[in-house]
């Protein structure tokens, strides 16, 4: 009778380690594929990213007060000489075009955003950003519709921008972006919103087909950041028709 | 004898369950809380954005200074800054692809696939599509280009490449194929945006559609022929 109830107690131990051993394997386990990290290192990079951000935002400043230092020098001049104050206008005008101005207007703003984690269907990595021709679509609708000037989580869209993927980041005018997308268009935002929502259009295509969250919003205003980087042409000169 | 050793048995699994209930506890800790390597990864991705903008602002600054430097100097030696803001107005213009430009890069041909049809197949994939050229046209960019044409029509900012049924609407002018597409810019790098393996040119060359590039030291690329109008923006001050 004794050795059948000390039988059963180490069953039941044996039972209780079992179910332990195992927990404590799935904490490793999670650790590796997609589990954590202490917490430790999680602050650190809050730290460095809070930096990062105050650093950018004097460095803005600074960048503010050298433009407006430039267009005094500018302006100060237009003021003598008629020659000049052309030369300005000009210089606005395809400073304009070219994305290096800060614009507002009407328009709409696009969210696009991955699909809400499937935990049975569990994909490693993100839809939006591995299939970007997406957004180079609704850009290429967009600018069919008459857009005026179109931005992608800030980003300026300009003639040399390009959407790269490289690795785990989508490269804006080689700037790393993540979802959510969220693109801004300016110009006729009947126009812009219908060249996007057509039955079995880009956006239908994006929300049916790889399950994307997409919302879509007209606003009366909208602003859109000028492009954020000096170009220079290399290879490129201009020449004169003769 | 047998009961003691059982007994062992039970002091020995004890204690090992002990220690594992307890590292488990340690992992339950505040400090030692477990966060996603999603988490990190999202802030590592925002911090190199942080950072690369940062290297960005930077250089605009340096760029800024030369300038104001060299209107102080032209302003000194020649009285006025008419020159350098010429420089300046014509900088701006090639940017927004306003001017003619030459320099060397590829011409890369497209073609619909001469090859017969796979039984069933759909004759689309045998065509050229405005999804690929816009495809090998942000290949393009991305391998450095400077300035870039679609049988000879500029690619600007708001260029839109549209279907319109047997053509291709490129800046509001319709184009059959074959299509040319010429890119000012290290010839290198252009050829191997087109070339290169998992590239859109390579894709579309398994498909059988004609893609041929060719390195040249001088192309010319035409100016935007059109006009830019602005009637919904605003430049805010």
């Amino acid at each position: 009778m004794k050795g059948i109830r000390d039988k059963f107690l180490l069953g039941l131990m044996c039972g209780v380690l079992g179910i332990v051993l195992a927990l404590q394997f799935r904490v490793v386990q999670g650790n590796y594929l997609e589990g954590g990290i202490p917490s430790q290192r999680l602050l650190e990079l809050r730290i460095e990213l809070k930096k990062a951000q105050d650093e950018k935002q004097s460095l803005m400043k600074e960048l503010d007060t050298y433009r407006n230092n430039l267009k005094e020098i500018e302006e100060a001049a237009s003021e003598e000489n008629e020659i000049i104050k052309k030369l300005n206008e000009d210089l606005e005008k395809y400073k304009q075009m070219a994305g290096f101005t800060k614009v507002k207007g009407p328009g709409i703003e696009l969210i696009i955003d991955d699909p809400p984690k499937d935990v049975e269907f569990d994909y490693d990595g993100s839809v939006i950003m591995a299939n970007y021709d997406l957004l180079l679509t609704v850009i290429n609708n967009l600018n069919s519709a008459g857009a005026e000037a179109i931005s992608i989580n800030e980003q300026r869209i300009v003639a040399n921008t390009e959407i790269q993927l490289a690795g785990s980041s989508l490269k804006i005018n080689s700037v790393p972006t993540a979802p959510p997308y969220i693109i801004r268009a300016i110009g006729d935002s009947d126009t812009l919103k219908s060249s996007l929502d057509w039955r079995y259009g880009i956006v239908s295509k994006m929300r049916d087909y790889w399950n994307l969250q997409v919302d879509m919003r007209k606003k009366d205003e909208i602003l859109i950041e000028r492009y954020n980087d000096i170009i220079k042409y290399k290879y490129a000169e201009t020449y004169n028709e003769r | 004898m047998k009961e003691k050793a059982s007994r062992l048995n039970i002091l020995i699994l004890s204690i090992i369950l002990g220690f594992l209930i307890s590292i488990q506890i340690r992992n339950i800790n505040d400090r030692h809380e477990y966060v996603s390597l999603d988490t990190i990864r999202d802030y590592k991705q925002s911090l190199e954005k942080e950072r690369t903008e940062i290297e960005k602002i930077e250089l605009q600054i340096e760029d800024i200074q030369d300038k104001i430097d060299d209107y102080r100097t032209t302003k000194i030696r020649d009285g006025d800054i008419t020159k350098a803001l010429n420089d300046e107005v014509n900088k701006y213009k090639m940017i927004s692809g306003l001017t003619n430009v030459h320099g060397p890069g590829v011409i890369i041909i497209i073609d619909d696939a001469t090859r017969e049809l796979i039984e069933g197949e759909d004759p689309n994939a045998v065509l050229v599509h405005d999804m690929d050229l816009l495809n090998i046209i942000n290949d393009l960019k991305t391998a450095g280009a400077e300035a870039i044409s679609i049988n000879n029509q500029r690619i600007l900012s708001s260029t839109e490449i549209d279907c319109s049924g047997f053509t291709i609407e490129i800046n509001g002018q319709d184009y059959g194929h074959p299509y040319i597409i010429k890119a000012i810019g290290e010839p290198g790098h252009l050829e191997a945006a087109i070339n290169g393996p998992i590239t859109t040119g390579y894709l579309l060359k398994e498909y059988g559609i004609f893609v041929e590039v060719n390195v040249s030291a001088y192309i010319t690329i035409p100016k935007y022929d059109g006009d830019m109008e602005y009637e919904y923006l605003i430049t805010k001050k």
